[in-house]
């Protein structure tokens, strides 16, 4: 990786950035910005974040759009107290600059909708990759439980969907049809009094498996839908769909493979979406799903491709 | 044979749904059946989940129209 952060940043900045400490446009003055993953908190901690922001800010926080917390009006000779404050309350400084953010997740974890525990496995997304490692450029990882996509997972670099194939046991269906009502795509249709699904509707959102009263629609498998390239700034790119159904295991190493890639292949500034776009999207494939069965392979086609090319 | 009590949610909708036969459940004695009129779509979709998933018995299920309705055995 040939990175070197202070070619964007002047030497006061690039300190600040390294410490979580957002430059404001008053003067001597930054917001400092906690690492909170997935926006989940005890009740405790917020009593410290607020005292740190009574003792070291306005006493006021702000809450930002990654499930996260500022504490503004930071005064640069204060940063080093409030570091020490935030440090015995056990609340850490959070990444920003060219660095991973905070791991941010849906409430999957306990939505009816969800198809798996998300808390969990951003968590582990968040501890087995989340350090202080220079990278080109912010790199962004979110995690939802369905396809709902609440968190926005495909506007990360890297995004994760639970995901449920159903599966019909034609003996043990009571021809109801509510199935067909809890399918929000008009993927699933009453035929001849049985569920008839369109494979190229569907999205495994597994609403219909966990509507249908008498589970004669349950999941075929069940697994993680991995997105790659998203990004939502000047320039816009919808994450591109790489891999179906991995198991937690292969999302969690997946993050650490493409971002070894990025680190390799990534010019400075330069977005995980570019750096696809710049060498072809197949090749952070290859390296994303290293060690992954191929069935689980999404073929990257002319259109997807067109897609992932993005807008302002 | 006691007597199913009834509910008409097909004029409610979520979260109010959940609540009146919530309510209306707390008026069934353990054992008792509660019969629920509701519309198609979301009530249908969520309600028989949410009360197989807390234990209680489905024992009928039919679509009149544009509603569907349910009975079910309160938990013992
Ligand atoms: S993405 Fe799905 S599981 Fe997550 S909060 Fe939204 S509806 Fe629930
Ligand atoms: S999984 Fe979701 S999209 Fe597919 S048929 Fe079932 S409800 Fe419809
Ligand atoms: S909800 Fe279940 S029982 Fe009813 S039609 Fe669908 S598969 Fe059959």
């Amino acid at each position: 990786m040939a990175i070197d952060p202070r070619d964007f940043y002047t030497p006061k900045v690039l300190d600040a950035q390294l410490t979580g400490m957002i430059k404001t446009r008053e003067p001597n003055t930054y917001s400092a910005r906690l690492r909170i993953p997935m926006g989940i908190l005890t009740a405790d901690a917020l009593e410290d974040v607020a005292a740190v922001a009574r003792a070291h800010g306005r006493g006021e926080v702000y809450l930002t759009a990654r499930m996260g917390i500022e504490i503004p009006g930071v005064q640069t000779e204060d940063f080093p107290a409030l570091r020490e404050d935030l440090a015995a309350r056990g609340v850490a400084l959070a990444g920003c600059g060219p660095r991973m953010r905070s791991t941010t997740a849906c409430k999957g974890t306990v939505c009816p909708h969800g198809n798996l525990d998300v808390f969990e496995l951003a968590w582990r997304i968040d501890q087995a990759h989340n350090d202080a490692a220079v990278l080109p450029h912010k790199f962004k990882v979110g995690v939802a439980g369905c396809a709902s996509s609440c968190s926005k997972p495909q506007t990360n670099d890297v995004g994760f969907v639970g995901v449920s194939e159903p599966e019909l046991d034609p003996g043990a269906c009571v021809n109801c049809g509510i199935c067909a009502e809890a399918c929000h795509l008009a993927a699933l249709r009453m035929e001849q009094g049985l569920p008839a699904i369109d494979p190229d509707l569907c999205v495994s959102c597994g609403d219909c498996t966990k509507a249908c009263p008498v589970q004669a629609l349950a999941p075929r498998r069940t697994g993680l839908d991995l997105y790659a390239g998203g990004r939502w700034g000047r320039e816009k790119q919808v994450g591109m769909r790489l891999g179906a159904f991995l198991s937690e295991d292969e999302a969690v190493g997946a993050v650490g493979r493409i971002k070894a890639w990025y680190v390799a292949e990534g010019r400075t500034k330069e977005r995980l979406g570019q750096t696809m776009l710049r060498l072809g999207p197949r090749a952070c494939q290859e390296a994303a799903l290293e060690g992954v069965p191929r069935g689980k392979w999404v073929e990257l086609t002319a259109e997807a491709e067109e897609r992932f090319r993005g807008f302002r | 044979m006691t007597q199913a009590f009834e509910l008409d949610i097909t004029g409610d909708v979520c979260p109010m749904t959940l609540v009146r036969v919530r309510m209306a459940l707390d008026k069934v004695a353990p054992g008792g059946v509660l019969r629920i009129k509701m519309a198609a779509g979301e009530p249908v979709a969520s309600i028989p989940r949410t009360l197989r998933d807390e234990g209680h018995e489905l024992v009928s299920l039919e679509r009149s129209g544009e509603h569907f309705e349910a009975s079910f055995r309160k938990k013992p």
